[in-house]
């Protein structure tokens, strides 16, 4: 499964601790994981809930979920002590949630950008869900020195496509401090911009900006963009650097198109096939 | 039970969201009497649907009419001619968008619900006012597009922002002017690139057909013609669609034709040139 090994050694979090009820939470549980169940091959998750009490009744069927989908949980974080001690009943393993444990943000000028009033508008729909959104007014801190390092679960944000595997649409604007993971296409017109890194499972078109507003030479040439599909019309920018798609018409393209990772080296960017 | 509301929307202008509201409205209401069937013209200042419909010379009141508290609901519709089961709330010609507000569309909609089974809108193009005014009191859009790629652009953007609304509206695609022969020649978008983009449920595909343009300026839909037309037919098996019958997707490109016929035409070419 060449699409999951780039995350195989990292974890993701998916937060679910915004939800209000069990049932609704159980819901989109199923559709994350039982219905992308080969989105995430062998990624380790971590499910996040925060202050949510889940009762006996909860864990047994968060428990059912997690054994029909055969997915691998690396841990559940909570805050409740009485949801830990039942977890600890069915052998899941779980932590309290680490509170900002990461170093300093070295482009924390850039720390207070908010997303703009419409895009918020947007992210909260159903379809497009910003897992991390409770941490949005204040961005946590990130750790640029290397992109993903293993425990550092504050650096990602996940948005999920959950409409046919269309995740964000032309219009559509994420803005974010740290790194930032999309499963699904990412449609024309839609610009996504941030501090760090950024992955799309899934075809990537439109303007994407990782490393933004980074000057360092060093730490530009760890960011990444990487992409199961790069299509076109494209444009991305590193750091200073940008670079755009060879706006060949896609009804005659017969290229062949795979997984790809955009870096700079040397002053450019280049496109390099290295998922496989 | 109170009526459905259906939005006919786009985006992008000219892609037929008026000829689809007009044909699909007609073949609804034509295909079952019992159904009570209402469009609203929303393009408030560049009214077309009356046109479409050739119901521009009976239009007493209009839609801000209504709102404005100068005449009653019922005295503004418009009953069809030909069907005692549809009727049009046609827009105001002498207005503009902003004569109407979203809360007074729902409370407008709200009221027609009762009287009403189904009711389709018209929206006009763009995302500005006269667009979130349509949205209002929309159940359903019905998202049309040709395959262009301006066009598929437009109706991602709108997508984006109905899913977006807080109450969730479920979308549909209508791909229209669709023309088998430039797919076959890599010329145009096929129905598969398009859904590609869009990733939403298809409601079906319309071929160009040119008596589109005749029975536009004749105010007579295509739907309502009993003779063998692409579109008319396309649009009927839409409105089945929309009342729950399974109708298979029309076979636009040509590719399940009689073998007969096939052999025959290549005979009758053969003929010709030789």
């Amino acid at each position: 499964m060449a699409k999951t090994k780039a995350l195989t050694q990292s974890n993701i979090v998916i937060d679910l601790s915004k939800h209000a009820s069990w049932s609704e939470t159980k819901e989109e549980l199923n559709i994350l994981i039982s219905k992308n169940r080969s989105f995430w091959g062998d990624t380790k998750l971590i499910l996040r809930f925060a202050d949510f009490h889940l009762s006996v009744d909860d864990v047994d069927e968060l428990n059912q979920i997690i054994e029909d989908s055969k997915i691998n949980i690396d841990c559940v974080q909570t805050n409740s002590k009485i949801t830990s001690k039942l977890l600890e009943d069915k052998n899941i393993n779980n932590t309290s949630i680490p509170i900002n444990k990461t170093v300093p943000n070295p482009a924390s000028s850039f720390a207070s950008v908010q997303l703009l009033p419409s895009s918020v508008a947007m992210n909260t729909n159903n379809k497009i869900r910003l897992i991390k959104e409770a941490s949005l007014p204040q961005p946590a801190p990130i750790r640029l020195e290397s992109c993903f390092p293993p425990n550092s679960y504050e650096t990602l944000t996940v948005f999920v496509g959950l409409n046919e595997n269309v995740a964000l649409r032309s219009g559509h604007l994420i803005s974010y401090d740290g790194n930032i993971v999309v499963i699904g296409d990412v449609n024309p017109g839609c610009q996504i911009r941030s501090t760090g890194s950024i992955i799309v499972y899934g075809k990537l078109c439109g303007s994407v900006h990782a490393g933004f507003g980074l000057t360092d030479e060093e730490v530009i040439q760890k960011i990444f963009v990487k992409a199961l599909k790069m299509g076109d019309p494209l444009q991305i920018s590193i750091g200073d650097y940008s670079a755009c798609s060879s706006n060949e018409s896609s009804l005659h393209s017969k290229r062949k198109i795979y997984p790809e990772t955009a870096r700079v080296i040397d002053g450019r960017i280049w496109r390099i096939s290295d998922f496989e | 039970m109170p009526g459905k509301t259906i939005l006919f929307t786009s985006g992008k202008g000219g892609v037929g969201k008026t000829t689809s509201t007009a044909n699909i409205s007609v073949a609804l209401a034509a295909q079952d009497p019992n159904i009570n069937v209402c469009m609203i013209d929303m393009d408030i200042g560049l009214r077309n649907l009356d046109i479409q419909l050739g119901l521009e010379n009976r239009i007493v009141y209009n839609l801000v009419d209504v709102v404005e508290g100068s005449c009653k609901v019922r005295q503004a519709l418009v009953k069809d001619k030909r069907l005692p089961n549809l009727s049009l709330l046609p827009a105001a010609q002498t207005r503009d968008k902003t004569s109407v507000t979203p809360e007074q569309m729902v409370t407008l909609i709200d009221e027609l619900r009762e009287m009403f089974d189904l009711i389709l809108i018209d929206s006009p193009a763009g995302i500005e006012g006269g667009f979130y005014n349509s949205v209002a009191a929309a159940d359903e859009a019905i998202i049309v597009s040709t395959p262009e790629m301006s066009s598929v652009r437009d109706a991602d953007r709108v997508i984006g922002l109905l899913e977006a609304h807080p109450r969730k509206i479920n979308c549909w695609l209508i791909i229209n002017r669709l023309r088998a022969a430039m797919i076959k020649s890599n010329d145009m978008m096929s129905v598969d690139d398009v859904m590609e983009i869009l990733g939403i449920k298809l409601l079906g595909v319309i071929p160009e057909d040119e008596r589109i343009i005749v029975s536009t300026n004749k105010g007579e839909p295509l739907s309502l013609t009993p003779k063998h037309s692409g579109a008319g037919q396309a649009f009927r098996n839409i409105a089945l669609r929309l009342t729950g019958v399974e109708v298979p997707l029309m076979d636009v490109y040509g590719e399940s034709q009689n073998i007969l016929i096939k052999q025959f035409q290549k005979l009758k070419s053969l003929i010709k040139f030789g």
